[in-house]
């Protein structure tokens, strides 16, 4: 009895190590066979995507991405030496990489299973809306730009002074940001500049309306800029304030294309999205001039540039783009004369107000250089505005240049005599400034 | 060059594994020689000078105390031996310390010395310590003497290991440069490591560092102490992915070469005390200071103070290893006085604690750690840790925290659960029990971590490697 007991415990013991046995050797068996698999994998993706590379021509320029690609760079010594040559070898082989975009969409839709809400700066909003994280102003040029307003208005206070600032898609469209999206609060900036202007200078706040509109599409899904309908309903809120009686409310209104894929969509990656432009022409007022492009010598009769609508960049049929002076002639019989410092936010606002100005002149201060004063004496200008979204009034560096260029003596005036070295630097440096520019035009 | 590029994975591999494959046994160790050398000036094309200086150096006194020591003229080894541990410390403290020395330096004299910091050189930590394991273990007669200069070129340059170790002592590695089996079964059991390492790197830590990033750019007065947490735990996360999906890439590629390195990380958030997880923690480094520094001064066989000033010594070390800035060294002083604290003070009371209260305990002080460890200055590393516990007045939670950990929310999942042994286990045993496809169903996964990490590196617009620091 015993002895069975035991001689039947062995067995099943025995039975037991066999079948554990077994068992190792099965997996060691599938183990071989996994390792085996991924080598073959391995190697044979390695020689796929190398010979598909050997294979493919270079291309020069991607469109998706807006960029010239890394070309293959020359070895030399020196480039070795300081490591360039690597540097741009590692970017060639990336940017010419076999299917390269494809790549890249695979990336962004896994980001976007895994529930990511950015990219590249750009918010993922709802219902496709792509949306630039607002900018944290620069608070030393800020100051610097504001000063140089208020000194400008104090030196041609004879002259009707206007301020705004369009707030950008993130602060406003509250309804389409990612939940919880950390955002800035825009609102509080621009009062600070409401603020800081004071009662001189007539600050046209379009805040509340954007919010009211915020549903009405009044920025595009795809670009930074506003659309007509935005800017169109900033008109309505400011024109009084303007001085402009009886604002036309009827226009007439043409989608020019309904394929815009604009600058975020290309920084964000997603580009399912597509916007329509429209523009605005309005009805029962007389709307007629010319339009005069100093830097090319071209003139013509309309706002609208057709060319551009078979670019990448689609916004540029308003005026083409951004130039460093656009001069408006109308045919309004009001005498008014507006001097308009903007971004490019201004160049779909241009259109509702033609009607109401005999001449417009457009400075964007990031490429204009020349003297401003001239342009006031001259031109018999009567009105004055600022028109700049926030995000790139809040980093932006060049009005204060173009403002201040012959304010030398004021500025010193008014600035406390402890300053007075540094302030002999400044001067300096402006004058420095001043003659490269001459020599510049003079060239 | 770093594993994770497009450049090394589709350009600089293939034509190795090519080369080495090709050439008949004999040249093989040239070929991977060759291909080191390549490897390191293609990011450093000066620094590789400085690294060929080292190599010869330390071959040459590898000889010279072999020589000395068969005429029987101790004096001679021992003078040997000090200059090269001397050089070897020396280079190391030249090009990292150099700079930090003296700005503190300047702190305290009145006059500036002026002085221009150096780059450092990539890998310059990792390759010391080889280069000085090998000089100690010839002294001490653990190991035979290096006849051979490619061979001992080889230890020190091989680009699997070189630029973010493990530290390879050569002991463990000193058989295999002369005979060691490639195999195609060994080749696939590298190639899954190097997939599993890569998917760590480029999938899970570059992700996670990412909102780390953006967290830790908040103003620290500004962060509620969900978002300081969350951020943390990004870190967290993403050091480990980091540093240990780049070693687990090194072993997988030394493993396609026929080599076995050493395992560097051993599921470390999962222990229960600090003492443990150290034992898990990048375990070349731990073992090199035990073995060349802590033994050698007595270890814990000596009298009670003199092993906890021991253990003071060690991780004062280990912190300045990590780089030349006060925080790491309050880093390593940190876990010198946890360590100490464990093993004399609450050894009784932490081994009678619940499991789970073990778990947190330890993650707790590593993340509080790491607070040190990611800031760039004390000022910066208290500010932070204020936040964590909301001593800069802000609320638990705001939307910033709720935002960056929704939007991480999945990552952050994955990157726990994969932390801990169950990930890879369920893996092992979906993949090897019965059923037909299997195994083919677990190299498709393989696959789909190459896939998808190609796309995250063509993607590259954010790829830095962190271990560079170091």
């Amino acid at each position: 009895m015993e002895n069975r007991r035991r001689t039947q415990y062995r067995e099943k013991n025995i039975r037991y190590a066999e079948r554990k046995e077994k068992r190792r050797r099965r997996i060691r068996k599938k183990m071989k066979k996994q390792y085996i698999l991924s080598a073959l994998l391995l190697l044979l993706t390695l020689s796929v995507v190398v010979i598909a590379n050997g294979i493919k021509q270079d291309s020069e320029f991607s469109p998706t991405e807006n960029r010239m690609l890394t070309q293959k760079p020359e070895m030399d010594w020196t480039t070795i030496q300081d490591g360039s040559f690597m540097t741009d070898y590692e970017s060639y082989v990336s940017d010419q990489f076999i299917g390269r975009d494809w790549w890249i969409s695979l990336k962004l839709s896994v980001d976007r299973l895994l529930g990511k809400k950015e990219s590249n700066g750009v918010y993922l909003g709802k219902q496709q809306y792509l949306m630039e994280v607002l900018s944290t102003p620069d608070e030393v040029n800020l100051e610097r730009n504001l000063n140089a307003v208020l000194e400008f208005q104090k030196k041609h206070s004879d002259l009707n002074f206007f301020f705004t600032l369009i707030p950008n898609a993130a602060y406003i469209l509250t309804d389409f940001m990612p939940d919880n999206a950390p955002v800035r609060d825009q609102e509080e900036d621009i009062q600070r500049v409401k603020e800081k202007l004071g009662s001189a200078v007539t600050f046209l706040d379009v805040t509340e309306t954007m919010r009211a509109y915020r549903r009405e599409g009044i920025y595009y899904k795809t670009d930074h800029h506003w659309t007509s309908r935005g800017a169109y309903e900033a008109f309505q809120a400011m024109a009084s304030g303007l001085l402009i009686e009886n604002p036309a409310t009827e226009y007439d209104i043409y989608p020019v294309t309904d394929q815009f894929s604009g600058t975020l969509a290309s920084k964000s990656g997603y580009r399912k999205a597509k916007d329509t432009i429209e523009i605005y022409i309005p009805l029962g007022v007389t709307n007629e001039y010319v339009v005069y492009y100093p830097d090319e010598q071209k003139k013509t009769a309309s706002l609208y540039d057709s060319e551009s609508l078979n670019q990448k960049d689609q916004y540029e049929v308003f005026l083409g783009g951004n130039h460093a002076m656009v001069d408006i002639t109308t045919t309004c019989e009001d005498n008014r004369c507006l001097l308009l410092f903007k971004d490019s936010y201004a160049n779909a606002f241009i259109q509702f107000l033609t009607p109401y100005f005999r001449e417009i002149i457009m400075i964007d201060p990031r490429y204009y250089y020349e003297d401003i004063e001239n342009i006031i004496s001259s031109r018999n200008v009567t009105d004055i505005l600022f028109l700049y979204n926030a995000n790139t009034f809040f980093e932006d560096n060049s009005l204060a240049d173009v403002l201040i260029s012959e304010l030398d003596e004021t500025v010193e005036e008014t600035e406390s005599s402890e300053q007075q070295t540094q302030e002999t630097d400044a001067e300096t440096e402006t004058q420095t400034e001043q003659e490269t520019v001459q020599t510049e035009t003079t060239e | 060059m770093i594993f994770s590029s497009i450049f090394f994975l589709y350009v600089f591999l293939p034509i190795t594994l090519l080369l080495y494959f090709l050439m008949p046994k004999p040249g093989k160790n040239i070929v991977l020689l060759i291909v080191s050398l390549i490897f390191y000036a293609w990011g450093e094309p000066i620094y590789v000078f400085l690294m060929l200086f080292s190599i010869i150096f330390n071959y040459l006194t590898g000889m010279e105390i072999e020589a000395y020591r068969e005429e029987g003229e101790e004096r001679r080894v021992r003078f040997c031996f000090w200059l090269a541990v001397g050089v070897n410390l020396g280079l190391l403290g030249f090009f990292k310390y150099y700079g930090f020395f003296l700005e503190n330096l300047n702190a305290i004299l009145p006059f500036d010395i002026p002085y221009k910091e150096l780059p450092l050189p990539v890998g310059i930590s990792f390759y010391t310590f080889q280069t000085l394991s090998y000089v100690i273990d010839v002294y001490w007669g653990k190991v035979k003497v290096q006849k051979n200069v490619l061979s001992f070129g080889l230890y020190v340059t091989m680009f699997p290991q070189l630029i973010a170790g493990p530290i390879v002592q050569y002991s463990d590695i000193e058989r295999q440069l002369k005979k060691r089996k490639t195999t195609l079964t060994k080749f696939g059991e590298g190639t899954t490591w190097f997939l599993r390492g890569l998917g760590k790197k480029v999938l899970l830590a570059n992700n996670i560092g990412m909102a780390f990033d953006a967290i830790n750019a908040i103003p620290k007065g500004e962060l509620s102490v969900l978002a300081a947490w969350v951020g943390c735990l990004a870190y967290t996360m993403q050091i480990y992915y980091d540093f240990g999906g780049y070693s687990d890439m090194a072993i997988g590629l030394g493993k396609m070469f026929g080599f076995e390195f050493v395992k560097n990380f051993e599921y470390p958030y999962i222990s229960k005390s600090i003492t443990e997880f150290w034992r898990r923690w990048h375990i070349s480094l731990s073992s090199w200071f035990r073995d060349y520094v802590y033994i050698p001064l007595g270890g814990n066989r000596v009298s009670t103070p003199k092993c906890i000033r021991n253990i003071f010594i060690v991780w004062i070390l280990t912190g300045f290893w990590h780089g030349a800035a006060w925080n790491f060294m309050i880093w390593g002083l940190y876990y010198g006085i946890l360590l100490c604290l464990e093993k004399y003070v609450f050894k009784s009371f932490l081994e009678r604690m619940p499991e789970f209260l073990k778990h947190v305990y330890t993650m707790f002080f590593v993340m509080i750690g790491w607070g040190f460890f990611f800031s760039t200055s004390m000022g910066d590393a208290f500010g932070y840790l204020g936040a964590m516990f909301g001593m800069n007045g802000m609320p638990l939670v705001d939307s910033n925290a709720r935002y960056y950990l929704m939007s991480n929310l999945w990552i952050l999942v994955i990157c726990v659960i994969c932390a801990t042994p169950a990930a890879y286990r369920w893996f092992r045993s979906f993949a090897f029990s019965r059923g037909k496809y299997r195994v083919g169903i677990s190299v498709l996964l393989y696959g789909g971590i190459l896939l998808l990490s190609t796309a995250y590196l063509v993607n590259a617009t954010y790829n830095p490697f962190l271990y560079f620091r170091f």
